[in-house]
């Protein structure tokens, strides 16, 4: 990636040094933007959550700290994305820098080699705050935008690979120890906090279930090429199909919101529902087809063993059994009522905005996220 | 600033300063992936 930030892309040192300044910018913004969502997304969800949240964020910390040894391996989700080479050609410069940095600020769509990440984005969202979020994960986007500074003295094109094959070859230990050793110290105090507080468990039941139905309904909607796939592989009839492609993700995404809203016992029996649900129609598929039919659970491609499924469900529906018998917490969104005959124009024209503006961000984002030119 | 900003809560601005330092180690290590 730093090929794309260097003084012979951008014709000059006084030109590339404007292109570096608007990268890391870009980066830090959208790093920034990252944590805070996460934060916010936390607040909806009653974060933090005390003992339970501190918990969860010391054993991450310890898994990913552990996975930094020699011959250990931890799982670090991704998706391996490239920010597409078309936008130099199709942007001016300083566009073009701007968007290279932000494509990198959120990390999670591109290559990442360590876990640090992952308990970054798990303390902002524990934190319920949307402005610690943003500081704990802003710095991220500007280290990362800031690498590029590193092909300051590359002249021409062949310097450039150089770089690219020095950068890659460098041994990996350095990185592991540094990781390893900020993740030990994030583990040990979020411990330490977690010894200190109480409670939270309930909240954090019920952020969990919110959490993993989000997901689900996320990983559907926005890959539903591959979610149609999955159910064709399930061997349905046709109208159960076009219904369950988009009834599925809706109704997933139901459980987050009745959460969001403090109904907390109907978002516990509807994910209970849901997963019986599932598991009927994963059983059944089993029998027809055999064990190797994919279950689109959250995205995944691959066919879940079928006791692994079972176990998962079985502890799905257990935090769900938790969350439905906990007492109703207060509604972090509650609808405000219906508006009066002279707010029904503002209303409109709010909603109207809102969708206008989810729309266009939805389709800039489809377009940028193209490998070549529309 | 930061223990302002968690309620004069030393362990958690702490913690924070970690995170922060955690983010930096990880942004500079994404630099050699691909």
């Amino acid at each position: 990636m730093v090929e794309t930030i260097t003084p012979v892309v951008y014709g000059g040192r006084a030109r590339w040094a404007t292109a570096l300044v608007l990268h890391v910018a870009g980066a830090t913004v959208t790093a920034g933007l990252f944590g805070a969502i996460m934060g916010a997304i936390g607040a909806l969800l009653e974060a933090p959550w005390g003992r339970a949240g501190a918990g969860a964020l010391a054993a991450v910390a310890g898994v990913y700290a552990l996975g930094e040894l020699p011959r250990v391996t931890a799982t670090v989700p991704q998706m391996r994305r490239q920010v597409p080479g078309w936008w130099r050609e199709f942007f001016s410069w300083p566009i073009a820098a701007a968007l290279y940095g932000a494509g990198l600020g959120v990390g999670f769509l591109t290559y990442l080699s360590h876990g640090t990440l992952v308990v970054l984005a798990l303390a902002a969202l524990a934190s319920g705050h949307p402005v610690i979020g943003a500081l704990a994960v802003a710095p991220f986007g500007l280290v990362r935008g800031l690498s590029a500074a590193r092909a300051g003295s590359v002249r021409t094109h062949e310097d450039s690979q150089r770089l690219v094959d020095r950068l890659a070859a460098s041994p990996e230990r350095r990185r592991s120890v540094a990781n390893g050793v900020t993740l030990t110290f994030v583990a040990v105090l979020a411990l330490a906090l977690a010894v200190r507080s109480s409670g939270g468990w309930a909240s954090f039941a019920t952020a969990v279930l919110a959490l993993a139905f989000g997901w689900g309904a996320i990983s559907k909607s926005s890959d539903i090429g591959r979610w149609r796939r999955t159910l064709a592989a399930h061997g349905l009839s046709r109208g159960v199909e076009t219904t369950a492609t988009f009834a599925v993700p809706c109704a997933e995404a139901l459980v987050p919101a009745l959460a969001a809203a403090g109904l907390t016992r109907a978002a516990g029996i509807w994910a209970i529902v849901l997963l019986l649900a599932f598991t009927v129609e994963a059983v059944r598929a089993w029998g027809r087809f055999g064990p190797q039919v994919p279950c689109g659970c959250f995205g995944g491609r691959e066919a879940v063993s079928p006791p692994a499924l079972l176990l998962r469900n079985a502890a799905l529906a257990s935090i769900a059994l938790a969350v439905a018998l906990r007492p109703a917490p207060e509604a972090v969104l509650a609808w405000p009522g219906w508006p009066t005959s002279n707010e029904i124009l503002p209303a409109v024209l709010v909603i109207v905005s809102l969708c206008v503006a989810g729309f266009t961000s939805w389709t800039a984002i489809r377009w940028l996220g193209r490998g070549t030119p529309a | 600033m930061l223990t302002d900003l968690l309620g004069g809560d030393a362990l958690a601005a702490s913690l924070l300063l970690v995170l922060m330092a955690g983010s930096a180690v990880a942004g500079w290590s994404a630099l050699y992936g691909p």
